[in-house]
C-alpha cells in the first residue's frame, strides 16, 4: 500500500498535516524492522516539542528507539488505545496505529519533509 | 513440576534446627510495637529430598562451561579450574567475618594486598582496588575517579566522554550514571576508532575517552598511541575497559600505552565462574595521580602488618557493603599464582591462535566484519545471508543449540549488522575448535538448501523457541500462589 | 601448558594455516614501545605448593576456636549441607547468564522461583534477578524512585540510623546523578527521631529510607512517617534484613514502595563481605524503572511453558545513555543458594531461624542489661542484634574477652559495643559470654 498524503523523516517518522494539526507516526518500514511493538512511552499533552526533539520511544523485545517530532508544536493527544495495544502500529502503521497529534508551530517545517517517493529511495540506500 | 512451588505439601520441611531453648519467652515489647506477622510468607513446604532433586534436575537443563564450548564474544567463558573452588571453601577464607579484628585477618588481607600487586604488574597500572562487584560497577568507580580528578584540576566544563559506536552498553550508562554525556565515536572500516571523527569530537568539555581493546569487533586498536595524545593534549583521560584482557596479557599493558583507569573482569581474564549470571569482580587499576581517588577501605602493608587503610580524604566514596566479592578475588588470586607471569603470556597467545585460525577457516564460508589480525575474538556479519536466504543471526545461533554448542554473543557489536561474535578461549581444545567450525559451515549448507529447518530451529532442545513478545507484553514474573489455609 | 590443552604440534599446525613461523606475529598489531616491560616476576605454582600456601594463609583467619558475636550487616547464619552440594553443580557454577533460554532453563526457573520467594518476604509485587548487595541494592532502590520521580523530587532522606557504610554507597550512586542525600540525626545517632525526621519531609523528597532492623538491631513500624509520607506523595524505601520477615511484619504491610535488602543472612557464607546477595522488590507502578535482570514467564512455539529474561529494554545492552542504571552482572550464583535455602526451609523453618535469633539475642541483651557498668541503648524491641554501652575503653575489654575466645561484637565509637546473635549459638556460649564480662574487672 501507497500511503498518501504523508511526509516522511530519515527518522522513519511519517506525518499528516490537515491545517494546523499534524498527525505523527512511524513508517511501516521502521514498524516491521523493529518487530512486534510491546511497548510505547509517549509525552503528556500540552508539551511543547522542537522540530526533530524526541518525543518518546518505542520498545520491541530487544530493542528501545527513540521517536524524533516531524514538527515543532504542542502536544494536543496521543492515540490512547496504543496502551492496551502497542502491536497496532504494526497492523496499522499509517492509520490505527499513529503516535500523537501535535498543533504545528511552523507549518514550514512541512516542506523539510521528504515525499513517499523520496522516502523509498532513502530506504534503498540503506 | 516445573518450580520447587509445585512440589509443596503442607507439613513437610527440609530443616533441622536446634530445640527452642526458651519455649516461655513471648515478646510484648514486639508486639506492643504490633510488628508481629500475622501470616507466614507462601514459601514451598518441601522435603529435603525433593529439593535436591528438583535443583539436580534444575541444573541438567543448564549449560555450563564444563556441559561444552561457549563460542560467546567478549564474555571469555574459559575453564574454571575446581582448585580454585576449593580454596575459597577453606573456612579462613569463606567462614571469616567482614570486621574481624584486623590481626586475626592476615591471612585474608594479604590475598587482597598480594593480588593488586600480581594485577599492577601484569598490566602496569600503580594501584587497583578490588571493591567494585563486577564489570558494570567497575566502570562507574573509574569515572567517578575521573570526575575527581577533573574537579581538583579546576576541569568542572569537562562533561563528556567519548564512547566507540562499538562499545559495551555498559559503557554509555555509566557515564549518564555520572552524571555526564556520552558521544559516539565511529570506527573506519578496519573496525577500529575513525580518527579523524575523534579529533571532529575532541573539544574543551571531553573528561576522557572509554576504550575497549583489543575492541568488540577483536581488533587491536593500532592507533592506540595517537589516541591516547590527542586525548591527553586537551587534558582528557583514558579509560580502558578490559573486557578483553584476555588478549593481551604479556604484550601489552595498557597502563604502558597511554591508559590512565582500567577495570577488569576476573569472571573473563582470571577464570573465576560466571555462575549463571554472577557473582563477578571488577577492580579498578589506576595511574599512580590518580591513587589518591581510589574507593576506600584499601589493603596496606606496614611494619609487617596488613591492614585496612580509610584514610582517603578524596576518595569517591564506598561502592560495596564490605570490601567487594573476596570470595571471587580469592579464586582469581589462586589462578594467577597457578599460571604465573609466563602461564598469563601463553593463555593469551593460545586464545588469539585460536581465534585466528577459526577466523581463516570460516572466512571461505562466512563474511568476518574485519580484515587482517584478530586478537581472541572476531565477529562474522550474516547482513548476505538475511538478503540472500532470509536467514538471521539468531536463526544460526539457534540451530547451533542442535549441534550440541551454545551460540555466540549475537547482535553485538551494534555497528556490524547481524552480527555473531565469537571467541575462543584458550582451554578449548582444537578438536572442539574444529567441531565448532564444521558445524558452522553445515549450517551455511543449510542456509542456502534448507532455510526452514534454521528458521524453526532449535529442534533437538527440551523447550522450542520462546514467545519474548508475549513475555514483555504479559509480564508474569512470580510464581501465582494461593493463599495459605 | 596449564589449563590450555593445545599441544605444540597443533600450535604449529595453526600458524602454518595462517602462514605464520612464531606466535608473536599473532601481535605485530600492538605498535611496540621502547618503555615497555616484560611481564615477568612471578612465576607458576603446583597444585601442592597452592594448596599448602593458601591452607595456611587461611588458617592465619582466626575463624575456628573463637566464640563471635559480629554481626553489622553480615551475619554467621546456619546453611544446610544441601546448598552448598547443589550450587556446586557445576552446570550451575559455570554457566552464563540465560541470555539463550533454550540453554539455560534451570537458571531461569530458579531465578523465577527467587523473584516470588523475595516477593513473598517483603510483600511487593515485583523482585529482579538481584544486585550486589545490601548497600547496592539500598543506592539502586533510591535511584529508580528519583527517575521515577523524573529528576523533579532531588532528595533522599535517610536516618542516623541506616548502617554507615550503606548511607556511603547510596552517596556515591545518588550524588553524582543530582540527588541529594539529607542525613538527620537525632539527639543520640542511635535513636530514630521521627519528629525531626518527618520535619526533613518536603515536596522536594522523592524517597524516605527505613532501616528493618536498622544498624542498631532496632525494630520499627514507623507509622506516623509513613503515614506522612503518603501524604506527601513520598515514596517509602526499606533496607532489610530478610531473616527478620517470616517473624515481623513485611515491608509492604507496613506501607512500604521499594524494598531492599541483604540476602546474606539466606544461608550465604561471610566471605570476608562477599560475595553477598542484593534484594530489590517493589510495587508494579515501577516496573518500566527497575533495574537488572528479570525473568518472566512465557510460552514456546508448540504452546509448552518456559522462562525468559524479559523486558530487558530496561537494560543498559538496550538502553545504553538512556539507562538509569548501568548493572549488568547479577549474582546468580547466591541468588541460587539463597532459593534453596529458602526452600529447604520453608515458612516454618524461616520463621523458626528467626524465633531463635531473635530469643537467644533478647536472652543476651536481658543478661548483659543487668550486669552493672553495662548499659543497653536501644529504644525500642530489637531483633537479633543489640547496641551495649561498655564501662571501659574498648580496646581494654576486646583483649580481655579475646582471652577468654571471645569476639564480642563490633566496636563503635568509644565505648559500644554492637553485638549480634543467630540461631547457632548455644545457651553456653551465651552463658560463657554474660559470666566473661560478669568477672570482667573494669574499674
Amino acid at each position: 500500500m501507497v500511503p498518501s498524503g504523508l511526509k516522511f523523516t530519515e527518522e522513519h517518522e511519517w506525518v499528516r498535516l490537515e491545517g494546523d494539526i499534524a498527525t505523527v507516526g512511524i513508517s511501516e518500514h521502521a514498524a516491521e524492522e523493529l518487530g512486534e511493538i510491546v511497548y510505547v512511552d509517549l509525552p503528556e499533552q500540552g508539551r511543547p516539542i522542537g522540530q526533530m526533539e524526541e518525543f518518546g520511544t518505542v520498545e520491541s523485545v530487544k530493542t528501545l528507539s527513540s521517536l524524533y517530532l516531524p514538527m515543532g508544536g504542542e502536544v494536543l493527544e496521543v492515540n490512547k488505545s496504543l496502551s492496551g495495544n502497542p502491536g497496532l502500529i504494526n497492523e496499522s502503521p499509517y492509520e490505527e496505529g499513529w503516535l500523537i497529534k501535535i498543533k504545528v508551530s511552523d507549518e514550514k517545517e512541512y516542506d523539510d519533509l521528504l515525499a513517499y517517493s523520496e522516502y523509498q529511495q532513502y530506504l534503498e540506500g540503506l | 513440576m516445573e518450580v520447587i512451588f509445585d512440589y509443596s505439601v503442607s507439613g513437610k520441611s527440609g530443616y533441622r534446627l536446634p530445640q527452642d531453648p526458651f519455649p516461655n519467652m513471648s515478646f510484648p515489647e514486639l508486639e506492643a510495637a504490633g510488628i508481629l506477622r500475622k501470616e507466614l510468607p507462601r514459601l514451598p513446604e518441601v522435603s529435603e529430598m525433593d529439593v535436591v532433586r528438583h535443583y539436580t534436575h534444575l541444573s541438567t537443563l543448564n549449560y555450563g562451561v564444563d556441559t561444552g564450548y561457549y563460542p560467546l564474544g567478549s564474555c571469555t567463558m574459559k575453564y574454571n579450574p575446581k582448585i580454585n573452588e576449593d580454596v575459597a571453601a577453606m573456612p579462613g577464607f569463606s567462614g571469616i567475618h567482614p570486621l574481624h579484628v584486623q590481626e586475626d585477618s592476615q591471612g585474608i588481607l594479604s590475598v587482597l594486598y598480594e593480588l593488586e600487586k600480581r594485577l599492577c604488574q601484569i598490566f602496569g597500572f600503580a594501584a587497583f582496588t578490588l571493591q567494585p562487584a563486577a564489570g558494570a560497577q567497575g566502570e562507574y568507580t573509574g569515572l567517578l575517579i575521573m570526575k575527581a580528578y577533573h574537579r581538583d584540576q579546576g576541569n568542572l566544563h569537562k562533561d563528556i566522554i567519548l564512547v566507540p559506536d562499538s562499545s559495551h552498553g555498559t559503557n554509555p550508562a555509566s557515564v549518564t550514571c555520572v552524571g555526564w554525556q556520552t558521544v559516539t565515536v565511529k570506527s573506519n572500516a578496519q573496525g577500529t576508532v575513525d580518527l579523524e571523527d575523534l579529533r571532529s569530537k575532541l573539544s574543551d568539555r571531553v573528561a576522557g575517552i572509554m576504550l575497549t581493546n583489543p575492541n568488540t569487533l577483536g581488533v587491536f586498536e593500532t592507533d592506540i598511541l595517537e589516541i591516547a595524545r590527542l586525548v591527553h593534549e586537551i587534558d582528557g583521560l583514558v579509560y580502558w575497559d578490559g573486557a578483553n584482557g584476555n588478549a593481551v596479557m604479556g604484550y601489552m599493558k595498557p597502563a604502558e600505552y597511554g591508559f590512565d583507569i582500567c577495570h577488569l573482569n576476573l569472571h573473563k581474564t582470571f577464570s573465576t565462574p560466571h555462575g549463571g549470571g554472577g557473582p563477578g569482580a571488577g577492580p579498578v587499576g589506576v595511574i599512580e595521580k590518580l591513587i589518591p581517588y581510589l574507593p576506600a577501605p584499601r589493603v596496606v602493608f606496614n611494619e609487617g602488618v596488613f591492614s585496612l587503610d580509610q584514610a582517603y580524604p578524596l576518595s569517591v566514596g564506598r561502592l560495596h557493603s564490605f570490601f567487594g566479592n573476596v570470595g571471587i578475588l580469592v579464586r582469581a588470586y589462586v589462578y594467577i599464582c597457578t599460571l604465573g607471569a609466563e602461564g598469563l603470556k601463553e593463555a593469551s597467545e593460545n586464545a588469539v591462535l585460536l581465534a585466528n585460525y577459526m577466523k581463516l577457516r570460516l572466512s571461505e564460508h562466512f563474511d568476518i566484519a574485519t580484515q587482517g589480525l584478530c586478537k581472541h575474538e572476531f565477529v562474522i556479519s550474516l547482513k548476505r545471508e538475511k538478503k540472500e536466504h532470509g536467514i538471521k543471526a539468531i536463526d544460526v545461533a539457534k540451530r547451533l543449540m542442535d549441534f550440541g554448542f551454545h551460540p555466540p554473543t549475537i547482535y553485538f557489536p551494534l555497528n556490524i549488522p547481524e552480527a555473531l561474535m565469537i571467541e575462543t578461549p584458550e582451554t578449548e581444545t582444537l578438536e572442539t575448535i574444529e567441531s565448532f567450525i564444521e558445524a558452522l559451515i553445515a549450517i551455511k549448507t543449510e542456509c542456502i538448501e534448507h532455510p526452514e529447518i534454521l528458521h524453526e530451529a532449535p529442534h533437538h532442545k527440551i523447550i522450542g523457541r520462546l514467545d519474548e513478545v508475549k513475555a514483555a507484553k504479559e509480564p508474569c514474573l512470580r510464581y501465582v500462589l494461593t493463599p495459605f489455609l | 601448558m596449564l589449563y590450555s590443552p593445545l599441544t605444540s604440534r597443533q600450535k604449529e599446525k595453526m600458524l602454518d594455516a595462517l602462514g605464520l613461523t612464531r606466535i608473536e606475529a599473532l601481535f605485530s598489531d600492538i605498535p611496540s614501545l621502547s618503555t615497555a616491560t616484560p611481564l615477568s616476576g612471578f612465576s607458576s605454582e603446583s597444585d601442592i605448593e597452592l594448596m599448602q600456601k593458601m591452607g595456611q594463609l587461611s588458617a592465619q583467619n582466626g575463624v575456628n576456636t573463637e566464640s563471635s558475636f559480629l554481626g553489622a550487616g553480615a551475619y554467621d547464619h546456619f546453611s544446610p549441607s544441601v546448598v552448598r552440594y547443589l550450587v556446586s553443580r557445576s552446570e550451575f557454577s559455570t554457566s552464563y547468564t540465560p541470555y539463550q533460554p533454550e540453554m539455560s532453563q534451570g537458571t531461569l526457573r530458579a531465578i523465577f522461583e527467587f523473584q516470588t520467594m523475595v516477593c513473598e518476604l517483603t510483600g511487593m509485587d515485583i523482585a529482579n534477578a538481584s544486585v550486589y548487595d545490601g548497600a547496592s541494592a539500598l543506592a539502586e532502590s533510591c535511584s529508580l524512585v528519583y527517575h521515577f520521580f523524573q529528576k523533579q523530587r532531588p532528595e533522599v532522606v535517610v536516618p542516623s540510623t541506616l548502617s554507615p557504610s550503606y548511607l556511603e554507597v547510596l552517596q556515591t550512586y545518588l550524588v553524582p546523578k543530582g540527588a541529594c542525600v539529607k542525613v538527620i540525626e537525632g539527639g543520640c545517632h542511635y535513636a530514630f527521631d521521627s519528629v525531626l525526621f518527618e520535619s526533613a519531609m518536603t515536596e522536594k523528597v522523592c524517597a524516605i529510607v527505613l532501616p528493618y532492623p536498622d544498624f542498631f538491631g532496632t525494630v520499627h513500624a514507623y507509622e506516623s512517617t509513613i503515614k506522612k509520607a503518603k501524604e506527601l506523595g513520598i515514596k517509602v524505601v526499606f533496607s532489610c534484613d530478610p531473616s527478620a520477615l517470616a517473624l515481623l511484619k513485611s515491608p509492604g504491610e507496613l506501607g512500604a514502595d521499594v524494598v531492599a535488602g541483604e540476602g546474606q543472612s539466606l544461608g550465604i557464607p561471610l566471605a570476608y563481605g562477599g560475595p553477598y546477595l542484593g534484594l530489590m522488590s517493589a510495587k508494579q507502578e515501577f516496573i518500566r524503572f527497575f533495574p537488572g535482570r528479570i525473568v518472566g514467564r512465557t510460552v514456546d512455539t508448540q504452546g509448552k511453558s518456559g522462562y525468559v529474561l524479559t523486558l530487558q529494554t530496561r537494560e543498559q545492552h538496550i538502553r545504553r545513555e538512556k539507562s538509569y542504571s548501568s548493572i549488568c552482572t547479577n549474582q546468580g550464583l547466591l541468588a541460587l543458594s539463597a532459593t534453596i535455602y529458602m526452600a529447604l526451609m520453608g515458612p516454618h523453618g524461616l520463621q523458626e531461624v528467626a524465633l531463635l535469633c531473635y530469643k537467644k539475642s533478647q536472652y543476651l541483651k536481658n543478661e548483659i542489661g543487668k550486669i552493672a557498668g553495662f548499659k543497653i541503648l536501644n529504644q525500642g524491641p530489637t531483633f537479633k542484634e543489640f547496641l551495649v554501652q561498655v564501662p571501659c575503653k574498648l580496646d581494654r575489654l576486646s583483649a580481655y574477652l579475646k582471652q577468654k575466645n571471645i569476639v564480642g561484637g563490633v566496636p563503635l565509637g568509644e565505648d559500644s559495643l554492637l553485638i549480634a546473635v543467630t540461631e547457632t549459638k548455644s545457651v553456653a556460649e551465651l552463658d560463657a559470654f554474660v559470666d566473661a564480662l560478669k568477672e570482667f574487672q573494669w574499674k
